[in-house]
């Protein structure tokens, strides 16, 4: 995967100082004017990763309000805010809307790259989080409504003749699923069947 | 305004007169009512007299008295005659002409003609005066008087009652007090409505000068927002191209940092084409400068700060010297001018609560020469240094555009302006203006 500088703002002079300071550090950096034009070109992908440098207050749609229109699309993207009118009120609204960061102009490089540095890892480490649930996901999907079943009732701890009381089914038909659903799921045990289960419900 | 203030004064005036003069007309009509009535009392106290004396008298009378003799104790007996043969159980009464009766005596057989009539004539404000034999038939005869009286005499030899009718005198009344309650009371609401007038004259004043206050606060703040933001964009930009050559320049990349030079120039020429433009903006319509009266001036800024100096107790004190009170300068930056220095010298008492500004004028060589002093503590001298500087406040609170402005607007009416502290401690404001021909 590439990481990749997302940056939003209407003024030239920005969009062009911030790209040659940031690839500059070996990054890449890709500008937009204005939301509209960042939507136009990734709305397809919601996979992106890397981080994505928004500013507050722009001609047509601002960043704040973008950011609270609800569904956030780019769930491994991690969004700072970028203005020149900083305002506890502001900020206030950006981190409620799970803002990474918030920088009032004229930016600190230093800060700011340390930040991208961060920004990059919480996007890697959601990256790795999004990849492991879509595996799990994949293999859940697998099972049949049955195994889904008896499965469910095994981890709430019944034994396999306590399951096949429950399910109606005898013993032997309880352990076949078992035996099927673990070989889907390719763990060995319940208790990493159940590990499984969990890192699906986390996210 | 007014003219609604003086609609409704006049209906007030108009309810009022109607009113009262109603009432003191009623009031009139009844001290009327009350004087006939006790006349009626009186001549029914007169009368019952008469009665009584005629009672006692009679059974002492044999009949021989000389009458001229006993006329002149009871005038209004007219004669004395002997009766023969009459009844013991007769009326005792046998009334004779209008207002005169027999009255019998029938042991002595004798009687006495009583005559009523002069005690009745004497009293012309009725409009009917009877005194009724009661045997006379209905004592309770109707009567469309507006008034009317009726009492019947105790001596029960002699049955009357007294009847009296009048009619007030609708016009009888004192006529010249109308007038002159008309004119009381349009005296009052005239004082009243003045009063009230001016107080709100004064809170609409004082709010106005409030309002003005708060929209040129309002403007300034917008005014900065919109420098701080136009400012703000290209200063990122220099910021972050100059922070970026620093890094490319520890990697040895002599291109790159040359390129973000470049463009830190154009974003610097940028800052400063808008401070230009912003400059053209704000600055120097062209004024004219004509006469201008200082006294007036001066009036003026006083009431625009009436709330101030009074909240403050900051007195006002002026001394324009003849022929020292016309200047050549623009009307509304004099004024913006001697605010400005009112306010400050306000302001600069609040603590003391007996303060004092004092403006004097004179002619000198160069023109007027205006100075303004005050009770406060005077100008630090770092305020002396530095309050002509923009963004210098001795306040907290202050912003420190007001001495600067003062000092730009006089100099663009071709005056100086000098600050100092008078040997008392207070500041001493000097202000120098071309004088006007008057």
């Amino acid at each position: 995967m590439d990481k990749t500088i997302w940056l939003i703002d209407d003024d030239e002079s920005i969009r062009e100082s911030m790209a040659f300071l940031l690839s500059g550090m070996g990054w890449a950096v890709k500008t937009f004017e204005s939301v509209d034009a960042f939507t136009a070109e990734n709305s397809a992908n919601s996979a992106l990763v890397g981080c994505l440098l928004l500013d507050m207050r722009m001609p047509g749609k601002g960043g704040l309000a973008w950011l609270e229109e609800g569904e956030w699309p780019w769930p491994l993207l991690p969004v700072m805010i970028m203005t020149g009118h900083g305002t506890v009120d502001a900020c206030r609204r950006a981190f409620r809307n799970g803002v990474f960061e918030f920088f009032t102009k004229p930016l600190d490089a230093d800060k700011l790259i340390e930040t991208v540095g961060l920004a990059f890892e919480e996007s890697q480490r959601r990256f790795t989080a999004w990849q492991e649930t879509a595996r799990i996901s994949a293999r859940v999907a697998q099972l049949t409504a049955r195994e889904h079943e008896v499965l469910s009732v095994l981890m709430e701890g019944c034994s396999n003749k306590e399951a096949a009381a429950r399910l109606s089914l005898s013993p032997r038909t309880v352990e076949a699923h078992r035996a099927a659903a673990f070989a889907k799921l390719g763990v060995s045990s319940l208790v990493q069947a159940i590990r499984e289960y969990d890192k699906l419900q986390s996210v | 305004m007014k003219h609604t203030l003086i609609t409704r004064a006049l209906v007030v005036w108009a309810v009022v007169c109607l009113i009262s003069s109603v009432l003191l007309y009623t009031e009139q009509i009844r001290r009327q009512f009350w004087e006939r009535d006790r006349a009626f009392s009186a001549l029914f106290s007169e009368i019952g007299a008469v009665l009584t004396q005629n009672e006692s008298v009679l059974p002492l009378l044999s009949g021989d008295e000389d009458i001229a003799v006993l006329r002149t104790k009871f005038p209004h007996l007219l004669a004395l005659e002997k009766t023969a043969g009459r009844a013991r159980d007769a009326a005792r009464v046998e009334p004779a002409r209008e207002n005169q009766y027999w009255l019998y005596n029938p042991w002595r057989q004798i009687r006495v003609l009583v005559d009523l009539a002069p005690l009745l004539t004497a009293h012309p404000r009725f409009t009917r005066l009877e005194v009724r034999y009661a045997r006379e038939g209905n004592a309770q005869s109707s009567s469309d008087a507006f008034w009317r009286w009726q009492r019947t005499f105790p001596q029960h030899t002699q049955p009357f009652t007294l009847i009296a009718d009048a009619e007030p005198a609708w016009f009888g009344v004192y006529w010249p007090i109308y007038p002159a309650l008309f004119l009381g009371w349009g005296a009052v609401i005239a004082v009243t409505g003045m009063a009230l007038w001016q107080r709100k004259a004064r809170k609409e004043a004082e709010q106005r000068a409030l309002y003005y206050q708060h929209a040129r606060l309002n403007t300034l703040g917008e005014i900065t927002a919109g420098i701080v933001h136009e400012i703000n964009q290209p200063l990122t930009a220099v910021q972050t191209w100059i922070q970026g050559a620093q890094r490319q320049q520890t990697r040895d990349n002599p291109q790159a940092v040359s390129q973000a030079l470049a463009a830190a120039l154009v974003q610097t020429q940028r800052i400063s084409a808008l401070l230009t433009r912003f400059r053209e903006h704000v600055v120097q319509e062209k004024v004219t400068l004509r006469e201008t009266d200082l006294t007036q001036c001066w009036q003026q800024v006083v009431n625009l700060l009436e709330h101030e100096r009074r909240a403050e107790r900051v007195a006002v004190t002026h001394a324009f010297a003849q022929g020292a009170t016309s200047v050549i300068a623009d009307r509304l930056w004099l004024e913006q001018v001697l605010h400005n220095l009112l306010r400050n010298a306000i302001q600069a008492q609040q603590a003391n609560g007996q303060g004092w500004v004092r403006i004097e004028s004179q002619k000198s060589a160069d023109g007027i020469k205006i100075t303004v002093t005050d009770g406060g503590p005077g100008f630090s001298p770092e305020a002396l240094q530095n309050a002509f500087m923009p963004f210098y406040s001795g306040r907290k609170e202050g912003i420190g555009l007001g001495m600067t402005l003062t000092e730009s607007l006089m100099t663009r009416m071709n005056g100086t302006l000098s600050l100092g502290n008078s040997p008392e401690g207070g500041a001493t404001i000097v202000l120098q203006l071309e004088s006007g021909h008057g």
